[in-house]
C-alpha cells in the first residue's frame, strides 16, 4: 500500500512537472490599434534593431497635439516595413520609403500610407527625387534613377564604393563615396564625392574630400556641404564646403546637418578617448557668409540621431535614442525633440525603437 | 567457510567491486568505494572482473555535483548526441540557431558558455578566442559519456584549469578502451549509417583493437552532411507565408586515432590524434522581403594531440601528466559587393599547448591530499589587424585536501591562477592574478539510506577573450577576469523500492550565482562600441531531478524528468532601466519529462520538453518576446542479429512530432517534424 502510494506521487510529480514544462502567463501578442489617417504630419522613420530582430515602423508627429503615433505603415497595410528603414522622400502624390537589409522599396500613398508598390533594390542606402526621377544610392557601389511615372528601375550608374547620402544642387547630383567597409584599408577607395550630371546620368567628376563622407546637404544657392565621418576614432568628422568651383573648404567638426534656406544646422558629438564620455555640440552656420554660431542655449539629447528643418514651417527636429543602463539604448523607443525657430524647446515625445530620419509632406 | 558463506562474501564484494568501478568510471570518486554500504565479510582476491549489468547511471548519485549520462542515458531520453542529452538536463538552457550541425551554445544555470570548461576526458579545450562556445564540435565519434559538473576537483583525472571554471563538462571517450584492454578482445568494430529530414546523411565507423595485452588502439569517425532547407512560417504583420531556410548547409567530418597503454593494474598512458572539420553555409537570421540568399560560410578546422600518462603507486600515491597542443583554423567568408573586392574575410588561426601535472597523497583511507599545476600558452593571429598575434600565458596552482568517512565528506581546494597578456600590435592585455577557493561539503544523515545532503561554495572566474580584448574598436585592453561567486546546496536520495521498482532517484538543488565584472559592450558614441567590465547578474534558481525505472520480467520502463526555475537578472546599476531584469534568452522555468520502454526487442520512448517565455534583449523590447513552446520527440528501435555474432540496432527517431513552430534565438526558426533514421551493425 505505502508502495503504491508512492508511485501515485511519482505519477503525480511527473504531471506537475509537465504542466509546469508547458505553463506561461501570456502567449499573446497585443496588436497595434487602428488609426484613420496619416494626413501631413511630418513621419518619423523608426530603424528598429536588424541584430535584436526589431522590425522597422513609420510614426507621425503632430506638433498641434504634440503627440506621436506609431505603426502607421503596419495599420494601413497589415504588414511591416522591412528591416532597417533608412531613408523616404515624398514626391508628387508618392511616399518612396527605403528599408536596407530588406533590399525593398516602398512605393506608398503620400498621405494615407497604403502600399502601391514593392520593388526590389539592392542595399538602398539614400533616396532622392528631382525632375521625376527618384534616385537612389546603393551600398554595392551604384546609383539607381528611376522614372516615377512608370515606378520602374531605369538605369544604374556605378560611382565607388559605398555611396551614402546624395543631395541636388544645380541641376547636378552629387554622392558621397565613403568606401565605409574598407576601414581596414583607411577607407581609401572613398573620400571624394561624385559629381553626376542628371541630365546624361554620367559622372562629371570625382570631387576629393575628406575620410568616409557620408552625409551631404545644399542650400538653395547651390552650396553643397558634406560631413565626412573620419575613422570614427581619433580622427573626428569635418563638415566641408564645397564651392561653385568644386573647390573645398573645411568649416568645422560636425557630425549630422540639416539646411533650411541660408542656416545650416549642425551637432558635433565628441568623444574623449581618454575617458570614453561623449559630448555634443549644436551650431549653426550662415551658407554664404560660413560664420558660425554655437547654441549652447538649445538643449541637445544626449545621443542624437538625425537633425532636420521642416521647410514648410518654422520647426527644428532632432531624433535621439532613449537613454540605456550604459549609453544608447538601441532596443528600446527613442525621442523626438521639436524645437522652434529660435531653438527653443517646445516639447520631446516618445517615438519609436531608434528613428533615424524624418520625412516631410 | 561454509559454501552458502563464501556466495554471500562473493556476491557483496562483486556488488561493492561493481558500483565501485562505475563509480570510478563516472568520475563520482569524491566517495571512495570502501566507504559504501555493502556488506563485506572476507576479502577474495580476484583476477579481474567484468561488469555485464548496466547501472543506471543517471545522476547525482553521491556526494559530487555531477550529472553523468552515458550512451544509454541517451537512448532513454532520445537524445541523438551529447549537447542534446547535456540540454536535458535542469539548468540547462540551449541556444540553437537551427538545423542539423548548426551553431549551438548552452547556457548552464544563468552563466554563458563562456564559463564553462569542456574536456575530453579531463583535458580541457581551449576557446580563448571568442569565450563562447559551439557544442556540436564536441559531439565527438567515440563519446560515451558526457558529465556536467560544478566543481571540477570530484573527478578523478580533473585538472588545475577546470577547478577555476563555474561548471565543466566532461567528455569521456576512453572507457571503451579500457573495457577492450580488460576483456582482451581483439577487434570490435560498429559501422553506423544515418539518414534523415532534409537531406540528412551521415556516417560513424568506430573500430577498437586490442593490439597486445598491454596496448589497445580504436578509431573512430564521423561524417553528416545535412541540407537544412527546412520550411519555416514567415509572421509579417498579419500576413503569414511559407518560406525555406537557405544557405543552410553543413558539412562535417571528425576523426579520433587513440591508443590505451596499460601497465600492470595501476598505470595507464594514453595518447591521442583528433582531427574536426567543419564546413558551414550561415543563413543568417530572417529578413523581411529580401528574396536573396545569405553568403555567409565557415570553416572550422582542428587538429589536435593529446597523451597523457597516470600512475597509482601502491594506492597512497598517484601522480598524473597530461599534455595537449591543437591548432584551429576558422575562416568566415562573406560574399556582398558591398565589400572590398565583393567579399569580406576574416581569418584566424589559433594555437594552444598545454601541460599539466598533478600528485595525489593519502595518508590514510579518510584524508587525501592534491597539488595540481598546469599551463597554456595560446596564440592568436588573424587577418584583422588588432587581434593579430595575441598571446597569453596561464598558469595555474591547486591546492586541496579532502576528508571521507561514513558520515561525511568536506573537500578544500584553493586555486592560483596568474595570466600573462601580450600582443605585437598594440598594447597588451592586463595580466593578472586570481585566487579561487572552493569548499565542499555532505553529509550522510542516515549511514543506512542513501540521503544525502550536499552544500558548496565557490569562487571562481572568466578571463576576457581575445575577441574581447583586442578586436577593432570594440576591444579593450584593460579588461578584467569576470568573477563568479557561487553557493549552492541540495539533497539527493535513491531508493529500492521493490523487487519491480529497483531504482527511484530524486534530486532537488537550489543555487545561486553572482557574477560580477561581467564584460559587456556598451555605447561610447553613435559608432563605437566598447568592451568594459561593468554588469553584474545575480542567479538564483531551484532544479528538480526524478529518475525511476521498473522492471518486471524482462520488461524495463524508464520514467525521467526534469524542472528548473532560474531568476537570472541583471544588477549592474540600481537605477538603470534594466534592473532586474531577466537576462535575455534565459527562460524561468523549463523542463522536460521522458517515458521509456524496453524488452528483448525493442524499446520505445518519448519525451516532451518544454520552455516558459523569454526575451530577446535585456531591456525587454516587446517585439523580441520569444513565446513559451512546448515539444514532443518520439522514438522507437530494435536489436537484430545476423550471422555468426553480427547484429546491431535500427533506430527511428522523430523530432518536434506535432511539427510546433518555434524559436530559440530571434530570426532563426527551428526545424518542424523531422526524422532520423539509424542503422548500426557490430561485428
Amino acid at each position: 500500500m505505502k508502495t503504491f502510494s508512492l508511485f501515485q506521487l511519482c505519477i503525480c510529480s511527473f504531471v506537475a512537472i509537465a504542466v509546469l514544462v508547458a505553463c506561461d502567463n501570456n502567449n499573446e501578442t497585443p496588436q497595434p490599434s487602428p488609426v484613420t489617417s496619416a494626413g501631413n504630419c511630418p513621419l518619423v522613420l523608426n530603424q528598429g534593431n536588424f541584430y535584436d530582430h526589431i522590425a522597422s515602423s513609420i510614426g507621425m508627429i503632430d506638433n498641434s497635439s504634440q503627440t506621436f503615433t506609431d505603426s502607421l505603415f503596419f495599420k494601413a497595410n497589415q504588414i511591416l516595413p522591412g528591416n532597417t528603414l533608412q531613408d523616404g522622400i515624398a514626391y508628387g502624390s508618392n511616399l518612396y520609403v527605403i528599408a536596407y537589409e530588406s533590399n525593398v522599396l516602398f512605393v506608398l500613398d503620400r498621405h494615407t500610407l497604403q502600399l502601391k508598390r514593392q520593388l526590389t533594390v539592392n542595399a538602398p542606402r539614400d533616396i532622392i527625387a528631382d525632375n521625376g526621377y527618384v534616385y537612389i544610392s546603393n551600398y554595392d557601389g551604384y546609383v539607381t534613377r528611376m522614372d516615377t511615372l512608370m515606378n520602374q528601375s531605369v538605369v544604374q550608374l556605378p560611382v565607388g564604393p559605398n555611396p551614402e547620402e546624395m543631395t541636388i544642387a544645380n541641376n547636378t547630383l552629387y554622392v558621397t563615396i565613403s568606401d565605409g567597409m574598407n576601414y581596414a584599408n583607411n577607407y581609401n577607395d572613398g573620400k571624394q564625392v561624385a559629381k553626376i550630371n542628371t541630365t546624361s546620368f554620367t559622372i562629371e567628376k570625382f570631387i576629393p574630400v575628406g575620410i568616409n563622407p557620408t552625409r551631404i546637404a545644399s542650400d538653395k544657392y547651390g552650396n553643397v556641404f558634406v560631413i565626412s565621418m573620419g575613422d570614427y576614432y581619433t580622427l573626428p568628422p569635418m563638415l566641408t564646403l564645397i564651392t561653385s568651383d568644386d573647390d573645398t573648404t573645411n568649416i568645422a567638426p560636425a557630425s549630422m546637418m540639416a539646411i533650411k534656406e541660408d542656416t545650416l544646422y549642425a551637432i558635433y558629438n565628441e568623444t574623449d578617448w581618454n575617458t570614453y564620455q561623449s559630448h555634443n555640440t549644436i551650431f549653426t552656420v550662415n551658407t554664404m557668409t560660413l560664420n558660425r554660431n554655437t547654441r549652447e542655449d538649445m538643449q541637445c539629447p544626449q545621443w542624437p540621431l538625425s537633425i532636420a528643418v521642416d521647410p514648410k514651417s518654422d520647426y527644428l527636429y532632432i531624433t535621439a535614442d532613449a537613454n540605456g543602463t550604459y549609453g544608447a539604448s538601441y532596443s528600446t523607443a527613442g525621442y523626438v525633440y521639436v524645437y522652434n525657430s529660435a531653438g527653443i524647446l517646445l516639447y520631446n515625445c516618445q517615438a519609436g525603437v531608434h528613428p533615424v530620419q524624418l520625412v516631410f509632406r | 567457510m561454509s559454501r552458502a558463506k563464501f556466495r554471500r562474501t562473493v556476491s557483496c564484494l562483486l556488488l561493492g567491486l561493481a558500483t565501485g568501478i562505475s563509480d570510478v568510471i563516472a568520475g563520482n570518486s569524491a566517495v571512495p568505494t570502501w566507504e559504501r554500504p555493502y556488506c563485506v565479510d572476507t576479502i577474495v582476491q580476484l583476477k579481474g572482473v567484468s561488469v555485464k549489468e548496466h547501472k543506471w547511471d543517471i545522476g547525482q548519485t553521491s556526494a559530487s555535483y555531477v550529472y553523468s549520462m552515458d550512451s544509454t542515458w541517451m537512448k532513454v531520453t532520445q537524445s541523438k548526441n551529447p549537447t542534446e542529452a547535456l540540454s536535458r538536463l535542469p539548468g540547462v538552457t540551449v541556444k540553437d540557431y537551427g538545423g542539423v550541425g548548426g551553431m549551438m551554445t548552452l547556457n548552464v544555470r544563468g552563466m554563458e558558455s563562456s564559463h564553462v570548461v569542456v574536456t575530453v576526458d579531463g583535458i580541457p579545450q581551449m576557446e580563448t578566442q571568442v569565450g563562447q562556445k559551439d557544442f556540436t564540435k564536441y559531439n565527438l565519434p567515440a563519446a560515451e559519456k558526457v558529465m556536467l559538473g560544478f566543481s571540477a576537483t570530484e573527478s578523478d583525472n580533473w585538472q588545475a584549469r577546470n577547478a577555476t571554471s563555474s561548471a565543466y563538462v566532461n567528455i569521456s571517450t576512453l572507457d571503451g578502451l579500457r573495457n577492450c584492454l580488460q576483456e582482451q578482445r581483439s577487434t570490435s568494430t560498429s559501422f553506423s549509417a544515418e539518414q534523415g529530414s532534409y537531406d540528412t546523411w551521415g556516417i560513424r565507423v568506430k573500430s577498437e583493437i586490442c593490439v597486445s595485452p598491454v596496448w589497445a588502439t580504436r578509431l573512430a569517425t564521423r561524417y553528416q552532411f545535412a541540407a537544412n532547407d527546412y520550411p519555416f512560417t514567415l509572421v509579417n504583420g498579419n500576413s503569414k507565408t511559407q518560406q525555406y531556410r537557405e544557405n543552410n548547409r553543413t558539412n562535417l567530418f571528425q576523426l579520433e586515432w587513440s591508443h590505451l597503454f596499460r601497465f600492470g593494474r595501476n598505470d595507464e598512458m594514453v595518447g591521442k590524434v583528433c582531427l574536426h572539420n567543419c564546413y558551414r553555409r550561415l543563413p543568417g537570421q530572417v529578413v523581411l522581403y529580401n528574396t536573396s540568399p545569405n553568403n555567409e560560410r565557415q570553416l572550422d578546422q582542428e587538429y589536435t594531440f593529446a597523451l597523457g600518462w597516470r600512475k597509482n603507486c601502491g594506492g597512497k600515491w598517484e601522480t598524473s601528466v597530461h599534455a595537449r597542443w591543437g591548432l584551429n583554423f576558422n575562416r568566415y567568408k562573406d560574399i556582398n559587393p558591398i565589400y572590398p573586392q565583393g567579399n569580406r574575410k576574416e581569418n584566424y588561426r589559433q594555437s594552444d599547448s598545454y601541460m599539466s601535472g598533478k600528485v595525489s597523497y593519502r595518508p590514510s583511507k579518510e584524508w587525501t591530499l592534491s597539488w595540481a599545476s598546469d599551463g597554456s600558452y595560446n596564440t592568436l593571429h588573424g587577418n584583422e589587424y588588432t587581434v593579430d598575434q595575441a598571446s597569453r600565458i596561464t598558469l595555474t596552482h591547486a591546492l586541496g585536501s579532502s576528508y571521507h568517512n561514513r558520515v561525511a565528506t568536506i573537500s578544500g581546494y584553493c586555486v592560483m591562477t596568474s595570466c600573462y597578456n601580450s600582443s605585437r600590435n598594440g598594447q597588451s592585455g592586463e595580466d593578472f592574478h586570481q585566487w579561487s577557493p572552493i569548499l565542499m561539503g555532505s553529509i550522510r544523515p542516515f549511514t543506512y539510506k542513501n540521503l544525502i545532503l550536499k552544500m558548496y561554495y565557490k569562487n571562481t572566474f572568466r578571463p576576457p577573450s581575445f575577441t574581447e580584448t583586442y578586436y577593432y574598436h570594440l576591444g579593450s585592453t584593460n579588461l578584467l577576469p569576470e568573477r563568479t561567486f557561487q553557493w549552492g546546496g541540495g539533497i539527493v536520495w535513491q531508493k529500492k523500492i521493490a523487487s519491480w521498482w529497483p531504482l527511484m532517484n530524486v534530486i532537488c538543488d537550489a543555487f545561486l550565482n553572482s557574477v560580477h565584472d561581467k564584460i559587456i559592450s556598451i555605447p561610447v558614441n553613435l559608432h563605437v562600441w566598447k568592451t568594459a567590465n561593468l554588469g553584474q547578474v545575480h542567479t538564483k534558481g531551484f532544479s528538480l531531478s526524478l529518475h525511476n525505472q521498473f522492471r518486471f520480467q524482462g520488461h524495463t520502463l524508464m520514467m525521467t524528468g526534469c524542472w528548473s526555475l532560474l531568476k537570472a537578472e541583471d544588477v549592474s546599476q540600481k537605477e538603470g532601466n534594466t534592473y532586474g531584469f531577466q537576462l535575455p534568452y534565459i527562460p524561468v522555468s523549463n523542463g522536460n519529462v521522458t517515458l521509456y520502454y524496453e524488452n528483448n526487442y525493442f524499446h520505445v520512448g518519448t519525451t516532451y520538453k518544454g520552455t516558459s517565455s523569454r526575451w530577446g534583449t535585456l531591456e525587454h523590447a516587446f517585439s523580441t518576446r520569444l513565446p513559451a513552446y512546448s515539444e514532443w520527440d518520439a522514438s522507437i528501435g530494435c536489436p537484430f542479429t545476423l550471422a555468426r555474432k553480427t547484429g546491431g540496432t535500427c533506430n527511428l527517431h522523430v523530432s518536434n512530432l506535432f511539427n510546433t513552430q518555434y524559436s530559440l534565438v530571434n530570426g532563426y526558426p527551428m526545424p518542424g517534424r523531422t526524422y532520423l533514421l539509424t542503422i548500426t551493425f557490430k561485428l
